[in-house]
């Protein structure tokens, strides 16, 4: 089941299917409002807690800025020039940034966030969670391996790649920098990722 | 592991750890609220119309008097031309600032002239944490240790200052031959560097060539003027170059930093100003005392033996020798008037010396780079240990490379037969050359 949802978050939504969603958002219609939460709210959501892992108040907070801003300057978005969905997650990681920088939170350490085991069981359906919360705290300490070893940048690249499926021309203005330098900051971060698993291997 | 299954294993331990967790209800009413009201609070009123275009109005206006600077052309080889000026003038006055992550500041503030005047104040969160003040071969400094307790200290150098003007130069130089290198010699700039030169005009003053340099920092992070960065850290170094004059007039540097450039040092400079009186003088906390190192005092005008080759004059100007029996030299080497290897002002290769005691015991040079306080490195110390530490030879023959990179280097020259003066009753020379004022 949560492989599921994290499956229907990942999910891209194709950019000719936001045309309606985009015209509405432009007319001011609130319907079109409900409509962004309900199909980007727990995506950007997930993008954001990635920072800020244990503040679920700050984090819900980025989100609604997220879509606020999108909402206010939706007269702005040229899909001439970039994807939707790499606009708005933009939107989402200067705020990010922002509450990062205010309050130098640490963005490393995922522990707080870890899912209770009574809402992991409820999720399951099952009594039986071990193996799975076992797993995931086993993926977790390799993430934070592996933040300890890439810069802040890399990381982010990795993530926008591996997890949320964005090609290196997506990524490129979600984070501001050239193709050519998300190219170069990908392979530089698969390299380091690689040394750092095949160290933990040994 | 192969790629696809080492990029398979990435994917999979990255989305195992992702967060679990989703927003909490009713966010979506709330978010629907407020982007209702950013909605409407964007919506523009005939008013808001009006008083938009009354802004753009006044914003064309003062564009077009030339408030604000505006771009006129491409500045080619603008940032070359600067740095060729930075060895030409009388006096320079730079006043730098740097701001660090953890909410320090830095700020340093320096009076340089070509005859060899230097004066440097550092101050870290407005506490004066160091300062230097030369003139002539003297250097005085004074720094502030993370107790809070001073280290000052003096010393005589026999060139005094180099007199190139501009400190940072050499770094400026060597981060705009980087750029050149890799854009024009490789054809292509590098992924992550690119190089900008445009020329700006304002009502303000004449034209000036703005240059923007980018990268993004390598392993082992960098250091430039002030700025201290990360690996990763993509940076932006701006110069602001007087287009009539190719006068340096401002650097400033930023980090970007969730899209948005951030502000990390700032350096401005005042070419050819009078130093003020005041500047020239250093003041030290009362009762303090300062020890003056002096080795070369004495010694800079002696010269016992001198020599030349092709490119060098070699001056031997003394010889001491420690209670051990360790020789100690004192060796200038100086461009000859057409020598073809001219010295940087900051580095060269080292001195290398044999010498034989006149019985024929050898004697091992100790250390190739010494300069004891000589501010520039064609003035060496350098010290030779004799095989037989008992042994009492009446002459030294010396045989020195003035520059010698490789042991092919055959420009030397050869003093023989030196005679030695008696061994003092003190086994580091260096150390007991020196007096302490009290101020």
């Amino acid at each position: 089941m949560v492989e599921a949802d994290a499956a229907a978050a990942r999910t891209h939504w194709p950019e000719d299917d936001l045309q309606p969603l985009i015209v509405a958002l432009r007319a001011g219609d609130p319907a079109a409002h409900a409509e962004l939460c309900q199909r980007f709210g727990r995506r950007v959501h997930r993008f954001v807690c990635r920072g800020l892992w244990h503040d679920e108040q700050l984090a819900e907070d980025v989100v609604v800025q997220t879509f606020v801003d999108v909402a206010g300057n939706i007269h702005r978005f040229d899909p001439q020039k970039s994807q939707f969905t790499t606009w708005l997650l933009g939107i989402a990681r200067r705020h990010l940034h922002l509450e990062l920088r205010r309050a130098r939170r640490p963005g490393a350490v995922p522990s707080a966030a870890q899912m209770p085991l009574e809402a992991l069981r409820e999720r399951q359906g099952t009594e039986d969670v071990s193996g799975v919360v076992a797993a995931r705290m086993d993926a977790q300490h390799q993430v934070a391996a592996l933040r300890a070893h890439l810069t802040e940048m890399e990381m982010e690249v990795l993530v926008l790649h591996y997890v949320e499926e964005l090609s290196v021309k997506e990524i490129a203005p979600v984070v501001r920098r050239s193709e050519r330098a998300i190219n170069s900051l990908l392979h530089r971060a698969r390299r380091k990722a690689r040394e750092r698993l095949v160290s933990d291997d040994r | 592991m192969t790629d696809n299954s080492f990029d398979d294993r990435l994917r999979e331990v990255l989305r195992s750890a992702e967060p679990t967790v989703s927003p909490r209800e009713g966010w979506e009413q709330r978010a629907a609220s407020e982007m209702a009201r950013a909605t409407q609070r964007g919506a523009r009123s005939p008013r808001r119309r009006m008083l938009v275009a009354i802004g753009a109005l006044l914003g064309l206006l003062i564009v077009g008097l030339g408030f604000v600077p505006f771009p006129v052309g491409k500045a080619t080889g603008a940032l070359g031309r600067a740095v060729a000026m930075m060895s030409v003038g009388d006096t320079v006055h730079v006043t730098s600032r740097s701001w660090y992550s953890d909410d320090t500041s830095f700020e340093m503030e320096e009076w340089m002239s070509a005859d060899g005047f230097y004066r440097q104040e550092s101050r870290e969160n407005g506490q004066l944490t160091m300062a230097t003040l030369a003139e002539g071969p003297w250097e005085l400094h004074y720094s502030v240790d993370e107790l809070g307790t001073p280290r000052p200290w003096g010393s005589y150098s026999p060139t005094g200052l180099h007199p190139q003007l501009m400190p940072y130069g050499s770094e400026l130089e060597r981060r705009f031959a980087e750029v050149r290198y890799r854009t024009e010699w490789r054809g292509a700039p590098e992924p992550e560097l690119a190089v900008t030169e445009q020329r700006v005009v304002s009502a303000w003053g004449g034209p000036i060539d703005v240059v923007d340099i980018e990268w993004t920092v390598g392993t082992g992070g960098a250091y430039f003027m002030l700025g201290s960065y990360s690996e990763g850290d993509c940076v932006r170094v701006r110069a602001h170059v007087d287009a009539d004059t190719d006068r340096l007039l401002r650097v400033e540097q930023f980090r970007e930093d969730a899209g948005a450039w951030e502000r990390t040092c700032e350096v401005s400079y005042e070419w050819d100003v009078e130093i003020p009186e005041s500047v020239r003088h250093l003041e030290l906390p009362a009762g303090i005392s300062v020890t003056w190192y002096t080795w070369w005092e004495k010694r800079a005008e002696q010269i016992i033996a001198q020599a030349e080759t092709r490119d060098w004059v070699v001056t031997l100007h003394a010889i001491d020798i420690q209670r051990n029996g360790d020789v100690v030299l004192s060796v200038s080497r100086v461009e000859t008037p057409d020598s073809e290897m001219p010295l940087a002002y900051n580095s060269a290769p080292p001195l290398v010396v044999e010498g034989i005691g006149s019985p024929g015991e050898l004697y091992a040079q100790q250390n190739y780079y010494g300069c004891y306080n000589a501010r520039r490195s064609g003035y060496w110390t350098t010290t030779l240990k004799p095989e037989d530490p008992g042994a009492l030879p009446r002459s030294l023959t010396l045989t020195i490379w003035p520059y010698r990179e490789s042991p092919s280097e055959e420009q030397f020259v050869v003093f023989p037969n030196v005679p030695l003066p008696p061994r003092q009753d003190v086994n580091d020379l260096y150390a007991a050359e020196k007096r302490v004022v009290q101020y």
